[in-house]
């Protein structure tokens, strides 16, 4: 409640500010350790933009991450959620004094719903121009086919 | 964030607030609808050669980023394509398909005709030298 909100886009903020306060009433002593088991560092992750599309062989999930070295990115998928975190690394000059600093570093993590059945171990994902794309491909059973029609 | 920084100055607000406008969005072939402007987070950092300045511009190429320098606003246009496949449905978005824009006010200080930028994985990195005459200098004493 005391970090000014700070996101790419109003929406964002605003997202974040209300799950911090939703957050904060639920969990009235643990603490801020209130969404991961697992957290490597004591800042709070920020959440990268997400889009996601649909075709009629595959969901894609579109993430925002420029800067963002994509070997170092860890995309998992447990029980219909598809989780993808990291951590951006700082990359300005090292010593110069930085006058404004709007851009968000550190660790960060997105988790997505996936309302669509996916094949998982036909996932792909690439990065371009700072923006990481994941495959998804529908399973084979629930693509959509073409029956043909034979001359009788 | 307003503070008079002495080489560059940051307009406030969405839409950079400031004199210049972004330009009017043309007739769209696509149709009227007009695009949102995006404006990017960006970092400066003050370094004794000059400041650089960097911006998150995710989507951006070298073909649709456009960086401007008129008299001393120097600004950042991008224009991002829509969708990943033209058959792609959108389920859920949270960055508005639009155009990227941001401008600076320069002052004397930078050095107009050094001024780099690179792109690199969505960063836009800038560099704007010090003019010769704002960098410290010694002065050689003749005998």
């Amino acid at each position: 409640m005391n970090r000014p909100p700070e996101g790419a886009t109003p929406f964002q903020a605003v997202e974040r500010e209300l799950f911090r306060m939703i957050r904060d009433a639920l969990s009235p002593a643990p603490g801020p350790e209130a969404d991961g088991p697992d957290r490597p560092e004591d800042e709070p992750p920020f959440a990268p933009p997400v889009d996601l599309f649909e075709t009629a062989e595959e969901t894609l999930v579109l993430v925002d991450l420029p800067g963002v070295d994509p070997a170092s990115v860890e995309i998992t998928a447990d029980g219909g959620v598809l989780t993808i975190r990291g951590t951006r690394p700082a990359d300005g000059p090292a010593a110069p004094a930085r006058r404004v600093g709007e851009r968000r570093f550190g660790p960060f993590a997105r988790r997505v719903p996936l309302t669509r059945e996916v094949d998982l171990d036909a996932a792909r994902a690439e990065a371009r121009d700072g923006v990481l794309t994941v495959r998804l491909p529908r399973p084979a059973a629930r693509r959509p086919r073409t029956i043909p029609i034979r001359p009788g | 964030m307003s503070d008079a920084h002495p080489s560059i100055r940051v307009p406030l607000g969405p839409q950079g607030g400031g004199p210049p406008t972004p330009p009017e969005p043309a007739a769209d072939e696509a149709g009227a609808r007009p695009r949102p402007t995006i404006t990017p987070p960006i970092d400066i950092h003050d370094g004794p050669d000059g400041l650089t300045l960097e911006a998150d511009l995710p989507g951006a190429t070298e073909s649709n980023l456009v960086i401007q320098l008129e008299h001393n606003v120097l600004s950042l246009d991008a224009r991002i394509d829509p969708d990943p496949a033209p058959d792609a449905r959108p389920i859920h978005q949270e960055f508005p398909v639009g155009d990227y824009h941001r401008s600076f006010i320069l002052s004397d200080d930078v050095d107009r005709d050094r001024i780099t930028a690179e792109l690199k994985d969505g960063v836009l990195r800038v560099f704007l030298p010090k003019a010769d005459r704002a960098r410290a200098r010694r002065i050689e004493i003749k005998s």
